[in-house]
């Protein structure tokens, strides 16, 4: 019972969201709007090569004479396109050397969001705890990458991505936008024109990355969209564990995060990304919050090459995400856990899609979804089989939890098979937190809050464990935490 | 009418998420032309007695009221369309079937036809309370038809609504029920069968709207697909607010007998009540190598043991059929289109 304590007593102390100050940073930012000059601005503040801000445009273009999808279930006030800054950016006259030469007030923002920039400070008071790297973006810029010169020892890149079109433009450009297109999707084609940071991983042949990976996403400045791209590509044999993790402050403007990531996987390598998504959700009448808006798909490009996305999307006002899997490699593996919780007006729709193109490639799909207040949640999902896939297996779950009269859930997937060769099975089910349950854990004595929290932990659990294990307690926290008020 | 035949501009196409994977615009490109219907009928695929028999040719429904009055609680619907050489000959029309409380109906409805054609027809059909409809379909369609037959059916409390549909496909050929669910102890089950071969095209969609309290919904449908065939599945289940206490549950499976095949299936929940149980599950593959290992270690040849594991498929959905004589006649029927479909 110790966790769910533990659990309760998280609920208690937060009673709201948690990350939504504001920090007072001196910033800079670019002219609102968008047109091809501030496309041109943002290539010229990161001193991108000429390739990289033609690329850019072509972007730009094609982002023009595309519509925003409306097929998803989210009803949400269209973005202004015009009414936005690009960029946006702590103010420095100087690259910074060291911690010491960075604006204090954002290192106090980071410790006030727990995340560990100086490196000896890494899980403070834990000894022999593992130690995780981390690339913190703030805005529109990455402000440090932790570890850098460590992982550099096993030949590991990990840097934000302005650093690496500098220092390694040869591997970008081979990478870049070979997995999501820049003519993908309409978001997708606007972060390639616009997007200002992100972070970029390259793990060399036969490495396994010493440390956990992870990026962590801040927006702070208003009427700031954030567009990061992340690039990470495993080289044949190679492994690396990656977390992200986002916040935003409380304000009643909706602000729009659109991201694109890219995965490479080579061969007989393995990619293993885990999200912990806590953007500001908006306030219980459904002002504010984050449109999240990304673009996330892995490519397995060779033989036996592996890739598991888990993903706890707690916050956001609207989320429309669905991170897929190319199976193009012969034997290759698509994993993909969610937990979507959806409480108060917020609306998600997300899910994955698992092309299978190679031979005996598998792929499974663990997907828990819970509505509570007057949300909306949504699973959709493809999975689908070329005909050459001979061999190829799919097993698919996707389970709904429902807390209260006034919310809603959808589960739509999508199944196409072109081959006889092909095995996939897919279950769902929508069911209410079951009274029996709840009877029998607060008959012996744990508060309705409490007993709520158990089952739905229980719920979750299938996901929960293959979170790496710091993460993974605090994301049972976070799912308490986003169900707070959503019974009785 | 959701779009009309004779009007290309309202033709569905894959842009329009309902149609997604079956194209009628892109299938039938010329405008059918608008013909009298030939009356001319051959003779039935099954034989059947004591169902007393209406024809519906082409699309027209005119004396169905009356035919549903003479019935005695048994009618048989054959529809009858026939193409021409010159032409594609285009039918398309409504028809309506009210039950009255507590009244009965078992309706066995055929499709059948020659040659070029495309019909798209309606029936509506209302459920007052405590009826029941028992409605078995075959559609025994040539490969040549263009075929779209929709449905929608409404129900009343402690009503019954059973249909079942049994297709060979077409070169085009979409049935599709939406249907309105009272709850309050209505029942609704809708299964299929379908047997598709050569260049067939088969959509099955069903809609569910379960719009008051305690409704129940099962769906079992079960396929076997070969050589450059398509079948589509798309079944959706909505629970409406304050439709609590539903309990519904829909299963799609797919066999796939050879590379070239295709299989489009998209189950959908939609719900917007919490006290609900509502599942689905949906699987695609071939026949079990243990189960033929099984059987060919037992003694059969291949093509035996094939044909009787297909069979063990897809029988089930057809034993659930009510009536005795009509379950016999469909059985019969559908042994009678598997017998060449077996050998792969």
């Amino acid at each position: 019972m110790a966790a769910v304590k533990e659990t309760i007593d998280t609920v208690q102390k937060l009673e709201t969201y948690e990350h939504g100050f504001v920090s007072d940073i001196e910033m800079e930012f670019a002219p609102k709007g968008l047109n091809a000059d501030i496309v041109r601005f943002i290539s010229e503040k990161k001193n991108e090569p000429e390739w990289m801000l033609q690329w850019r445009l072509d972007a730009f273009e094609r982002w023009q004479s595309m519509d925003e999808p409306d097929w998803a279930k989210l009803n949400y006030k269209r973005v202004d396109y015009q009414d936005l800054y690009y960029y946006a950016a702590p103010k420095q006259k100087v690259a910074p050397k060291s911690l010491d030469e960075i604006d204090p007030e954002l290192l106090r923002t980071y410790e006030k969001l727990g995340i560990p920039l100086k490196e000896q400070m890494v899980l403070a008071g834990v000894e022999g705890a593992p130690k995780y790297a981390v690339d913190a973006v703030f805005d529109s810029v990455s402000v440090v990458t932790t570890f850098k010169d460590e992982l550099k020892k096993s030949g590991v890149i990990f840097c934000s991505i302005s650093e690496a079109l500098r220092e390694y433009p040869e591997l970008v450009r081979k990478y870049l936008g070979t997995v999501v297109p820049q003519s993908d999707n309409y978001f997708a084609a606007l972060n390639s024109a616009v997007f200002s940071d992100g972070s970029f991983v390259y793990i060399p042949p036969g490495v396994r990355c010493p440390m956990e990976l992870s990026t962590y996403f801040r927006i702070n400045a208003s009427e700031t969209g954030q567009f990061e791209r992340t690039l990470i590509i495993a080289d044949k044999g190679a492994y690396v564990s990656y977390l992200e993790g986002c916040t935003a402050p409380m304000r009643d403007e909706n602000q729009l995060h659109a991201a694109v990531v890219e995965l490479v996987v080579l061969e007989d390598a393995e990619i293993k990304y885990s999200t912990v998504q806590n953007w500001y959700p908006g306030d219980a009448e459904g002002k504010g919050g984050i449109y999240n808006f990304v673009t996330k798909r892995a490519d397995c490009r060779e033989p036996r090459a592996k890739v598991s996305w888990t993903q706890v999307e707690t916050g956001s006002a609207i989320t429309w995400k669905y991170p897929s899997c190319i199976l193009r490699g012969d034997d290759s593996v698509g994993e993909f856990y969610s937990i979507a919780v959806t409480n108060g007006h917020q609306q998600a729709d997300t899910g994955t899609k698992m092309i299978h193109l190679g031979k005996n490639t598998r792929s499974r799909i663990i997907s828990k979804g819970i509505s509570a207040g007057k949300s909306s949640n949504t699973y959709r999902g493809l999975v689908s089989a070329h005909a050459r896939a001979a061999g190829a297996r799919n097993f698919t779950q996707c389970d709904s939890l429902l807390i209260g009269k006034t919310c809603a859930a959808h589960t739509v997937p999508y199944v196409e098979a072109d081959t006889a060769k092909a095995q996939f099975e897919h279950e769902a089910t929508t069911t209410r937190l079951s009274e029996d349950q709840l009877f029998y854990a607060m008959q012996r004595g744990l508060s309705q809050e409490e007993a709520v929290a158990l089952l739905v932990n229980g719920f979750v659990r299938d996901v929960l464990q293959e979170l790496p294990m710091e993460f993974a307690v605090e994301a049972q926290k976070l799912v308490a935490i986003s169900l707070e008020g959503s019974v009785g | 009418m959701a779009f009309d035949l004779f009007d290309p501009i309202t033709w569905p196409t894959r842009r329009d998420e309902e149609w997604k994977y079956s194209d009628l615009a892109r299938h039938l490109r010329i405008t059918p032309r608008e013909l009298e219907v030939s009356t001319d009928i051959a003779a039935p695929a099954l034989t059947l007695e004591g169902f007393h028999v209406h024809n519906v040719f082409g699309a027209d429904y005119s004396g169905l009221e009356a035919a549903v009055a003479a019935s005695n609680g048994k009618l048989w619907l054959r529809h009858w369309a026939r193409g021409r050489l010159d032409c594609v000959a285009g039918f398309q029309n409504k028809g309506r079937i009210d039950l009255k409380a507590g009244e009965h109906l078992t309706l066995f409805e055929t499709y059948e036809g020659k040659g070029n054609y495309a019909v798209h027809s309606e029936l509506e059909l209302t459920l007052a309370e405590g009826a029941r409809l028992e409605r078995v379909v075959v559609m025994d369609e040539p490969e040549t038809a263009t075929s779209v037959r929709q449905s929608t059916i409404d129900t009343a409390p402690n009503a019954q609504y059973v249909q079942t549909v049994v297709s060979t496909g077409a070169a085009f050929q979409r049935f599709e029920s939406h249907v309105a669910h009272a709850g309050h102890g209505a029942e609704v089950r809708m299964d299929g069968a379908y047997l598709l071969k050569n260049k067939t095209h088969f959509d099955y969609t069903t809609r569910l709207d379960h719009q008051h309290i305690n409704g129940v919904t099962t769906q079992t449908i079960k396929g076997l697909v070969k050589d450059q065939a398509q079948v589509v599945f798309q079944g959706r289940i909505l629970v409406q607010k304050g439709a609590d206490g539903t309990d519904a549950r829909m299963r799609h499976q797919a066999l796939i007998l050879n590379d070239g095949a295709r299989v489009r299936a998209k189950p959908e929940l939609e719900i917007y009540a919490d006290d609900v149980q509502c599942a689905h599950g949906n699987t695609i593959g071939n026949l079990d190598e243990n189960a033929l290992f099984f059987c060919m270690s037992r003694g059969m040849d291949e093509a035996t043991a094939r044909g009787l594991l297909m069979q063990a498929f897809i029988v089930p959905v057809i034993e659930a059929i009510d009536d005795d004589h009509l379950r016999a006649a469909v059985l019969e029927f559908v042994e009678a289109k598997a017998g060449g479909f077996y050998g792969v």
